[in-house]
């Protein structure tokens, strides 16, 4: 005990994240979209001015009143949800929400779904001069809504249209939301790299189904919904893992053949603690979310903070970018 | 205005069964215990929390079930920082929460949601009970009575067996009725068909003293005939009769309502139940007490 103390003191860990275009975020853990709403109701739980970035609930173009309950349904260790984006539109999100988090000055990160490309892009274009708003995290892998949402997920070219719409009309970072529900991530991230995104965050939610067996129908209200929590992490992880071995070789110059990957990749699914935090870094996430687990414990997000602190002190870690991948260097048995 | 909710470990004080479906188990959550009000609940994890690992904080158990559950909380102790909780062993969760024993220690988040409203002037509210949905009436009569207002109970239950709360009511309750399904306590029928009797008399007379379905022992003490409000807790269709038949009599009703609810702060939105315009009210936030016409309990 007085020994660990004693490290703590003189050696400082360097959390800091580069997530590109002047985005530097203190640590490296933040919000997951639509598991903590715009910030009022954690707020009363967690100081948030100490979490790496606050990603808001996914905002869509005009207000959503969302689907028919019910909207989620327990499963083994994780939950399905079939929220379908109920929020109230992006003037009232700029006018209402966003002020409440910027005054905190935790860096913001508005998620953004749209049903056309034309329409992320008047999205981006509406939040580029917004006072608060760090980054713009695309989301194109919602298995909830009718539109949009995943089908822009599962297509390279279209996921580009979206991204490069989107590159045209604002100068804040742009982070890309894959979807899990696709054969090989890594060309998903590649193609929205090339189109210009500055960074991908995944996963977004598995597809998935629960049937009542005693009304012989689905739980859910539209059947299908996506699937979170620590039941997914091990699928998770693994697609971090892919992500990063596909962006090893590609960056957004269009050159490539470095070891690590230069696009930084905000990993998520499942993370409880600062230990599955660490998996997903070690897998090549140089950021995490953290979504479901706020649901049952409002305070993990900051306590993924203080274990990640921890960790590399117990390890004489000083800056967090040595462990980035680095799974993938110690070679596999 | 209502007190920010805490994250809390709490100590299981007591725990007693009832019957074979029903618990109540007491938890020492100093700041719940001193902030609750009637109608507000907890979301507590089902499984016993671990001890504290450094660097790994403590967490639950077991992830299996992985959300907390929602409980009305029952009655508080002020003196000794006690809630207490009346579960009703149903699914999964509340059966393995039922295991529970004194001394182990559980997450409890709380107090949480709008509790019920009481406004001045009011002299005389009934309490619409079904089912575990008694619990938050219990604590809504203690804490009124005690203010000096007139409470009549109204409680209901499957049968003899699974009557739960109706003893704590003796010490405050002006008037009691009891009615079971099978008759095989109180009267046999549903609170419904008293209610409309209630009403009905409360509308006609000046005063009403304990009628014929009342087993509480007081003695022809008037008791203001007319209601000024009904509260009501219990499963959807007995909220949604006496929801109509209170606005039949004139009598304002407010409901607790029920909902999964995957966080029970605000952040998951699946707590939804329609309002008449079309949107949706967050049974966690905007509820779960609701004045009766702000939500369509079919929905
Ligand atoms: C505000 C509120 C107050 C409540 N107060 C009480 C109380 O004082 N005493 C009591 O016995 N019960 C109360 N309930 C109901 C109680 O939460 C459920 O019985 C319990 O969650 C069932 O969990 P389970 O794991 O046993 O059932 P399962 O069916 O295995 O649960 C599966 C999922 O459905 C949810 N669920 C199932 N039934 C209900 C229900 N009726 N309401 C809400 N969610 C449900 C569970 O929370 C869980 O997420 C309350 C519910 C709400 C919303
Ligand atoms: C109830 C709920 C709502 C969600 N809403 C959004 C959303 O609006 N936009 C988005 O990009 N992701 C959304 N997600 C996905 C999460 O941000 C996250 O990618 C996913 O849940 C995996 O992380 P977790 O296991 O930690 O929750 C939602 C997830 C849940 C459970
Ligand atoms: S339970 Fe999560 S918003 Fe109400």
């Amino acid at each position: 005990m007085r020994r660990r103390r004693s490290i703590s003191l003189a050696s400082p860990v360097d959390l800091s994240v580069d997530l590109g275009r002047g985005l530097i975020l203190a640590n490296p853990v933040m919000t997951a979209s639509g598991t903590c709403g715009y910030g009022e109701e954690l707020a009363r739980f967690i100081d948030l001015r100490q979490l790496g970035a606050f990603v808001v609930k996914g905002t869509t173009l005009h207000p959503r009143v969302g689907n028919p309950p019910p909207r989620l349904v327990e499963t083994p260790a994780g939950v399905l949800n079939s929220i379908g984006l109920q929020n109230p539109g992006i003037d009232r999100v700029i006018a209402e929400k966003i002020p409440f988090l910027a005054r905190l000055g935790v860096p913001v990160i508005v998620n953004i779904a749209g049903d056309t490309p034309a329409e992320y892009g008047e999205l981006a274009a509406r939040l580029d001069k917004v006072s608060g708003v760090a980054g713009i995290e695309l989301n194109i892998s919602c298995p909830n809504v009718e539109k949009g949402g995943m089908l822009f997920g599962a297509d390279p070219q279209l996921a580009a249209e979206v991204v490069a719409t989107v590159r045209q009309v604002t100068r804040l970072p742009v982070i890309v939301k894959l979807s899990p529900n696709v054969t090989d991530i890594g060309i998903m991230a590649r193609a929205v790299v090339q189109a210009g995104a500055d960074a991908v965050s995944l996963v977004n939610t598995y597809t998935g189904m629960v049937i009542d067996v005693e009304r012989r129908r689905p739980v859910l209200a539209r059947g299908v919904g996506g699937l979170s929590g620590p039941a997914i992490r091990p699928l998770a992880v693994y697609q971090v893992w892919q992500a990063y071995r596909a962006l090893s070789d590609t960056d957004r110059e269009g050159g490539g053949g470095g070891e690590r990957s230069k696009v930084p990749i905000i990993g998520m699914g499942g993370i409880t603690s600062a230990r599955d935090a660490l998996e997903f870094i070690l897998a090549g996430a140089s950021a995490v979310a953290v979504g479901t687990a706020t649901f049952v414990r409002p305070v993990t997000v900051l306590e993924v903070v203080s274990g990640i602190r921890e960790y590399c002190q117990r390890h004489g870690i000083r800056s967090l970018r040595q462990l980035v991948g680095a799974a993938h260097r110690e070679g596999l048995a | 205005m209502v007190a920010a909710p805490q994250l809390q470990d709490a100590v299981v004080t007591r725990m007693e069964r009832h019957g074979s479906h029903f618990f109540t188990i007491g938890l020492r959550a100093g700041s719940i215990a001193r902030q609750a009000e009637p109608g507000q609940f907890v979301m507590i994890a089902v499984h016993p929390q671990l001890a504290a690992d450094s660097g790994f904080l403590a967490i639950s158990s077991s992830w299996d079930p992985l959300l907390r559950r929602p409980f009305s909380i029952y009655r508080v102790n002020s003196a000794e920082e006690e809630i207490f909780l009346l579960g009703q062993a149903t699914g999964r969760g509340s059966r393995i929460l039922a295991a529970a024993v004194p001394g182990q220690v559980y997450s409890v988040l709380g107090p949480l949601g709008r509790p019920f409203r009481v406004e001045p002037g009011w002299k005389h509210l009934l309490l619409v009970g079904g089912g575990a949905g008694v619990a938050p009436l219990v604590f809504a009569g203690e804490r009124f009575a005690a203010r000096g207002i007139a409470v009549t109970v109204l409680f209901g239950f499957r049968n003899a067996g699974s009557v739960i709360g109706w003893e704590a009511t003796s010490a405050w309750a002006t008037s009691r009725y009891l009615v079971t399904e099978d008759g095989s306590a109180g009267k046999k029928g549903l609170v419904t068909d008293v209610l409309r009797r209630l009403l009905a008399s409360a509308s006609t007379t000046t005063t009403s003293t304990s009628s014929s379905g009342c087993d509480c022992g007081h003695g022809p003490a008037p008791t203001p005939a007319r209601f000024d409000a009904i509260l009501a807790c219990g499963p959807a269709v007995m909220l949604k009769a006496t929801a109509e038949l209170a606005r039949a009599a004139g009598v304002p009703c407010q409901v607790s309502a029920e909902r999964t609810m995957g966080c029970g702060f605000g952040v998951c939105l699946s707590c939804v139940l329609p309002r008449p315009d079309g949107s949706y009210a967050l049974v966690c936030q905007d509820g779960p007490v609701f004045a009766s016409e702000e939500v369509d309990l079919s929905g």
